[in-house]
């Protein structure tokens, strides 16, 4: 017995088969931009200040270094002279926070995590130092986008950090208001 | 006989002082090249190594330190969040550590 065509069914299937068309196109759409590489001026300007580039690079790498070393110190006092102690001190008073105890062990991933990223972006950067771009400018280009990315979320990190240790000021805040 | 061994202790002692000289020669320049070329910097990438003497400044103040034997009271966590405030406050003078435009095509000229 062949299938009867319902009237209602068809202007549903145009809408789908409509929406699946549209989303496909805005899909390929979006790979065809993040895609996009750069324009040959780009790559000349690359090739022909290739030694001045890299020298800013390596500023720049100096300077997050520098930036690394810091905020490592200030992320290490706030551990060990604020956060794990009074973690310790709420154990050993009775007094527990299941509030501080979460955002504590949240710190410490969040602090591993932030060390991963920053070698995994050192080691972009170091990659991309080692291209020669005056004569391999493309190869360059990509390596600095790979650069950029791993700079995105390294300061990401970075931030969420921040967060988090915000978060605990408030909390121990709190806890002090309910003392 | 005696010449002989005059001249072989004459040699091993000019041996040992060119040795000297040509080691100490070389860590000068090493730790020259390491310094000027900032490469130390890099290096310093692990927290609580010893600073350079123009970045103490800079240094945080470690005066405070909360112990875990200390009591659960008001003035404890008084004193804690004030502290605490400080080095966060101090953490906020670099919002964007890593921000995004400091490799854009715009600051690298590309």
């Amino acid at each position: 017995m062949p299938l009867k065509k319902d009237r209602q069914t068809t202007p549903i299937i145009v809408a789908l088969a409509a929406a699946m068309f549209f989303g496909v196109s805005l899909f390929f759409a979006h790979a065809q931009v993040s895609a996009v590489g750069p324009s040959s001026d780009q790559l000349d300007v690359i090739s022909s200040s290739c030694q001045t580039l890299k020298q800013n690079l390596k500023t720049i790498q100096r300077t997050d270094s520098r930036t690394r070393s810091y905020l490592g110190s200030v992320y290490q006092t706030l551990l060990t002279n604020y956060i794990t102690p009074l973690n310790l001190s709420l154990v050993k008073h009775n007094r527990p926070s299941t509030t501080i105890t979460r955002l504590y062990s949240d710190i410490l991933d969040s602090r591993s995590d932030f060390a991963e990223k920053f070698t995994s972006y050192s080691q972009a950067y170091e990659e991309l130092l080692n291209v020669d771009c005056k004569n391999d400018s493309t190869n360059f280009y990509y390596k600095l986008e790979n650069v950029r990315k791993s700079r995105v979320a390294l300061n990401d990190s970075a931030k969420h950090l921040r967060t988090l240790f915000g978060n605990f000021y408030t909390a121990t805040a709190r806890l002090k208001e309910n003392d | 006989m005696n010449e002989e061994g005059d001249k072989k202790n004459h040699n091993l002692l000019i041996l040992g002082l060119v040795s000297t000289a040509v080691a100490l020669i070389t860590t000068a320049v090493s730790v020259y090249v390491y310094h000027a070329s900032g490469d130390i910097y890099l290096d310093r990438s692990r927290p609580g190594f010893l600073p350079d003497e123009k970045e103490i400044e800079k240094e945080l103040k470690e005066d405070y330190k909360f112990s875990e034997n200390d009591e659960i009271n008001n003035d404890s966590l008084e004193n804690f969040l004030k502290n605490y405030k400080e080095v966060l406050d101090d953490l906020d003078k670099t919002p964007n550590p890593f921000a995004a435009d400091t490799l854009s095509n715009e600051s690298l000229d590309i």
